[in-house]
């Protein structure tokens, strides 16, 4: 039993979207309707030549303190015994009242169109074969398989890193307990698992 | 007597901190404590950057910024910069030949440094190398040029100058005519990717061109002007027929690339595609022969391996590759002392990816150069001074582009010389690549054009100063025309407004601008680079002199 | 920090919405006046059978609007969702609404073949029980408009939606509508009791608007105080013109001063002519009241920490 969690570490992050083209390749998401489990946020301040630029690589937060839980009629979103937060496809009806929960724009709606374009691309090896809402699963998938999520496997500048918050040794512990690495929107209560190092 | 060091310190008199603050905007103060701090470290690093070819006097920058590595013993040191492995094995090699008596030097491609472009010029510029007695056409184009007292370049090893002459029936060989009748484009977009792309097209649609063949994976907009297609397989499905050393990697190693999965259609390997064209003219036993020799292959090995391949009605590529695990098996053993069998070979690339021979560490240790091995110069020293260039300037005049200690060459902008001051929506012009596509082939690839949208302005867009797009009443998103001052091109694109860019300058992303629609996602997007450019080079190695020019940016007049 | 537009919950919750406040209040007013005020029973069964028409007609517009409607009965799982309660609550409310219409629906001769099929004890049930039915169905009305607003207010990342005064501008302003329906049922219909009834409708409108008022009033104030995602909701909302004028001008300002008339200096409208501002009023508030929920939603704009 773990608690998986995610540091973002937007020192190095250099905006180049490997993790959104793995993360859809492997999760199948309907990137041909532009929506995407992750995205990278490009901001930039300041007037030339005082100018900064952030890129900030965002997902699901898999918070403790579950807003769309909480906010899911018939308990399609559920949290596992590792404390990834997931949406069991058959159970949602679709209703998006987790969409307007979430403060981290994390969810989109995979409809009925996107499964059929689904199935065009992929036949028989489809993962998911009926509409619902989807997000990010930290690539529960992989973790079977004791392989990282897809983005984090991708990255070129370990921007993203993985691991069981629970595990003194692990990367992830040490950056969020020391403060380094610091969630979003704290004030919210939401209590995220994805933490960030500011650039 | 003085030194070529001492030419140095006079010839770099005029060139104080204060000058270059005037020109690059870095403060004088900061260049002299970069200066010093990075004359006490030891070592420091110069990082030379890529793509850099777009003025004259590119070659001068990256010979300056040899030196100024030099200077501080930054060369085949950790921390400094590390020659790559194949260099290094081939400097030993040469040396060791060298040791043994004579100029026994090998094929070309095994040639360290400069030998390897003399020993290209002894084969594409030397006329006794061919049957028919001419040379390749960019050195014929050269030669011509030089005779006539005209603009020439010395090293066009990989240019396209003459061809164009040579379709229109302009270029001659000591008073031959030289033709260009028939072109095989192989994996390549001249149309979308060289410079300019008028030339390529008037090229390509010349009726003294004959036969124009094309070897893709896509529809390109060079595969419109192909008399004949021949579908080539995509990266996911082809083997390499040869193996190669690893790039910029200290240590010496090769790998090649596998097929990830069989091929779904009916495509072929290049290679499959060369020597069944070389079959049918009735020369594959000579093809493979050069192809044997080129590549260092045994050419009995790869004779026997097509044959059983053919009979088999196995594709060719894989005889190749049979063939290159066999010789680098041999090889293996000159470099760790053990000899591989080709299936030990293939065995390990399989597994790793790659098979290492010997690891940067040792290659540093056992053949630094220069202080284990000689450099390949005249000398076998790093120098600081060209002969080269002293060479080129014996040839074509002394100027400071072939000084051979050190040369300042102005930034051209305008046919005068440089220019700084701006008109209102004058800009200077730069370009550069995007992380959402890979060489510009990559662009009509579904998922990475959505990757691409939610930054569409960043990576598609002609980035320009906010502030300055502001007083020029042109917002984000607007489409304007951006003409090309010196030499008259112009191109449509869609703005960018930013502050990450200076206000005298304008930034393209270049791999767009693909106009075939049978690309049905990457046609019709976006600008195409090569549309702005001239036609213009420079001396040296023929290279594209892509940003000697200005642009101005207006909007469009709907 | 960057404010996004809502984009998952359209007109057709709006339509939801609406109809769910204004079935649930015209209910429980109708309910509330048969009680304590009395009126005619016809003019109750048409009210009734009214507000049952909203709820099933806007639970169609919920569904339709749903990935897997046919599942929806997974709703009944999580007791921490404000939808699980919208499921529980009209539930009720169309038990408690049906059991209370169809005694009354015995006043129409043409009904009362099929609601003679209804076995006797039960219909004798329905009879003796129905002012308890009455009151029950009151309450799951009441709750049925409020529950709307306090499943919008549910959504900690839309500030200008996540505030108390959400639920109770939503349940004001549904019991306006309600008022509103009730009184142009009332106007139109041509029995003698049917005056009595407007006058107290119009007085209750036009105090339900002025409550509504006051209630937007501390909701801007509160929307306007930083640069918040409330304030770009707000701001939104003050440049949309049909917000504006459709809902805030046509319908809440025109009907309570075409109200406000009607009840100090008209009489209350006696005879038809007089008559027609009031069923102009009633409309707008019914338009305005649509508005309103088309508008909240559309103005849901996110605040994310990017």
């Amino acid at each position: 039993m773990a608690r998986y969690g995610m540091v973002m570490d937007m020192r190095t992050c250099v905006g180049c979207q490997a993790c959104m083209a793995a993360c859809s390749t492997e999760n199948q998401t309907p990137f041909w309707s532009e929506k995407f489990r992750t995205h990278v946020e490009d901001k930039e301040t300041g007037t030339f030549p005082d100018v900064r630029r952030v890129q900030l690589p965002r997902l699901c937060m898999h918070c403790e303190n579950t807003p769309c839980l909480s906010a899911c009629p018939t308990g399609a979103t559920h949290m596992d015994k590792n404390g990834i937060v997931l949406v069991n496809y058959d159970r949602c009806i679709g209703c998006y009242a987790c969409c307007i929960a979430c403060p981290y724009d994390a969810r989109y709606a995979y409809d009925g169109e996107d499964v059929s374009r689904e199935r065009e691309l992929y036949g028989k090896l489809v993962s998911h074969e009926v509409p619902h809402v989807d997000k990010c699963t930290f690539c529960v998938q992989r973790l079977n398989e004791k392989l990282e999520p897809a983005c984090v496997a991708t990255c070129p500048t370990h921007t993203r890193i993985f691991g069981d918050l629970d595990d003194r040794k692990s990367e992830v512990h040490k950056l969020a307990l020391s403060g380094k690495a610091q969630a979003l929107n704290q004030g919210l209560g939401t209590a995220p698992k994805v933490f960030y190092i500011p650039s | 007597m003085t030194t070529v060091f001492d030419h140095f310190i006079e010839k770099s008199g005029p060139f104080t901190p204060d000058w270059a603050a005037r020109i690059t905007d870095v403060p004088a103060e900061t260049i002299r404590r970069i200066a010093i701090e990075f004359g006490q470290a030891r070592p420091a690093m110069v990082d030379p950057g890529w793509m850099g070819a777009r003025y004259h006097h590119l070659i001068g920058q990256r010979r300056l910024q040899a030196i100024i590595q030099t200077l501080v013993g930054g060369i085949d040191k950790p921390g400094g910069w590390l020659m790559n492995g194949e260099y290094h094995h081939r400097s030993e090699k040469a040396w060791h030949n060298m040791q043994q008596g004579g100029e026994q030097h090998g094929p070309p491609v095994e040639r360290p440094g400069m030998g390897f472009a003399y020993g290209l010029l002894d084969i594409f510029a030397n006329p006794a190398a061919w049957e028919h007695g001419k040379p390749g056409f960019s050195f014929v184009w050269a030669m011509e040029q030089q005779k006539a007292g005209k603009p020439s370049a010395f090293l066009p090893a990989m240019a396209d100058t003459g061809l164009y002459e040579a379709v229109k029936g302009e270029l001659t060989f000591n008073g031959e005519p030289y033709r260009m009748k028939a072109l095989i484009m192989n994996a390549a977009n001249p149309v979308r990717h060289y410079f300019p792309a008028k030339r390529w097209e008037k090229m390509l649609s010349s009726p003294n061109l004959d036969l124009v063949v094309a070897i893709d994976v896509l529809p390109s907009d060079s595969t419109l002007y192909a008399d004949v297609i021949l579908p080539n397989h995509t990266y996911l499905e082809r083997n390499e027929p040869l193996l190669y050393p690893l790039g910029p990697e200290t240590g010496i190693g090769y790998t090649t690339r596998l097929r990830a999965i069989e091929p779904l259609y009916d495509t072929r390997d290049t290679t499959d595609i060369l020597c069944e064209i070389a079959r049918r003219m009735g020369k594959l036993e000579p093809y493979l022969e050069g192809i044997a020799e080129y590549a260092g292959l045994d050419p009995q090995v790869l004779r026997s391996e097509v044959a059983a391949a053919q009979s088999a009605r196995k594709p060719l590529n894989e005889a190749f590759i049979k063939t290159a695990y066999v010789a680098m098996g041999k090889f293996s053993g000159t470099m760790t002392g053990r000899k591989m069998s080709a299936a030990e070979v293939e065995a390990v690339i399989r597994e790793k990816g790659l098979l290492m021979l010997k690891d940067a560490r040792e290659v540093v240790e056992e053949m630094n150069l220069p202080r284990k091995l000689p450099v390949p110069t005249m000398s076998g020293r790093l120098e600081l001074f060209s002969p080269i260039l002293e060479s080129f300037a014996r040839q074509a005049g002394q100027q400071p582009l072939f000084n051979p200690v050190l040369g300042y060459v102005p930034r051209m902008v305008t046919d005068q010389g440089d220019k700084n001051d701006l008109g209102a929506n004058e800009f200077y012009f730069t370009y550069g690549k995007v992380p959402v596509v890979l060489h510009a082939s990559t662009n009509n690839n579904e998922l990475l054009a959505a990757v691409t949208e939610p930054k569409k302005g960043q990576f598609m867009g002609l980035w320009i100063n906010a502030s300055k797009a502001r007083s020029l009443g042109l917002s984000n998103g607007q489409e304007v025309e951006v003409t090309n001052l010196r030499y008259g091109p112009k191109v449509k694109a869609t703005l960018f407004t930013t502050e990450m860019i200076r206000p005298d300058t304008v930034f393209l992303p270049s791999a767009y601008g693909s106009r075939n629609k049978k690309l049905s996602i990457a046609g019709g997007k976006g600008t195409a680079l090569n549309e702005l450019m001239p036609y213009s080079i420079e001396p040296i190695a023929a290279s594209f002199m892509s940003q000697e020019f200005t642009v101005s940016v207006r909007p469009v007049n709907s | 920090m960057t404010f996004v537009h809502q984009e998952v919950w359209h007109w057709q919750i709006a339509t939801y919405l609406f109809l769910g406040g204004l079935g649930g209040a015209t209910f429980a007013i109708s309910a509330v006046l048969h009680l304590f005020e009395g009126c005619d029973r016809k003019m109750l069964s048409v009210a009734v059978m009214s507000s049952i028409a909203f709820l099933v007609i806007g639970t169609v517009f919920l569904l339709a609007d749903m990935l897997q409607p046919l599942k929806a009965i997974y709703a009944l799982t999580n007791p921490r969702s404000w939808i699980f309660w919208g499921v529980v609550f009209i539930n009720f409310y169309f038990i408690a609404a049906i059991a209370y219409v169809i005694p009354l629906l015995e006043e129409w001769p043409m009904l009362q073949p099929i609601i003679q099929k209804i076995p006797a004890p039960i219909l004798g049930l329905l009879e003796r029980f129905n002012k308890l039915v009455a009151l029950g169905g009151s309450a799951a009305g009441f709750l049925v408009a409020i529950y709307t607003g306090l499943l919008i207010s549910a959504a900690p990342a839309i500030n200008f939606w996540n505030t108390p005064a959400l639920p109770l501008l939503f349940v004001i302003s549904g019991f306006s509508t309600g008022a509103a329906f009730l009184l142009l049922l009332s106007m139109l219909s041509s029995n003698p009791g049917a005056h009595a009834i407007s006058a107290k409708l119009e007085q209750l409108d036009a105090m339900l608007i002025v409550t509504e008022l006051i209630i937007l009033g501390a909701y801007f104030n509160f929307a306007m105080f930083l640069p918040t995602g409330a304030r770009a909701s707000a701001e939104f909302l003050f440049h949309s013109p049909v917000f504006i004028v459709g809902f805030f001008v046509t319908g809440l300002l025109v009907p309570l001063i075409i109200e406000t008339w009607g009840i100090f200096f008209s009489g209350h409208s006696e005879g038809k002519k007089s008559g027609l501002p009031i069923i102009l009023a009633s409309a707008l508030v019914l338009v305005g009241g649509y508005l309103l929920r088309i508008y909240v939603l559309k103005a849901g704009m996110f605040q994310y920490p990017w």
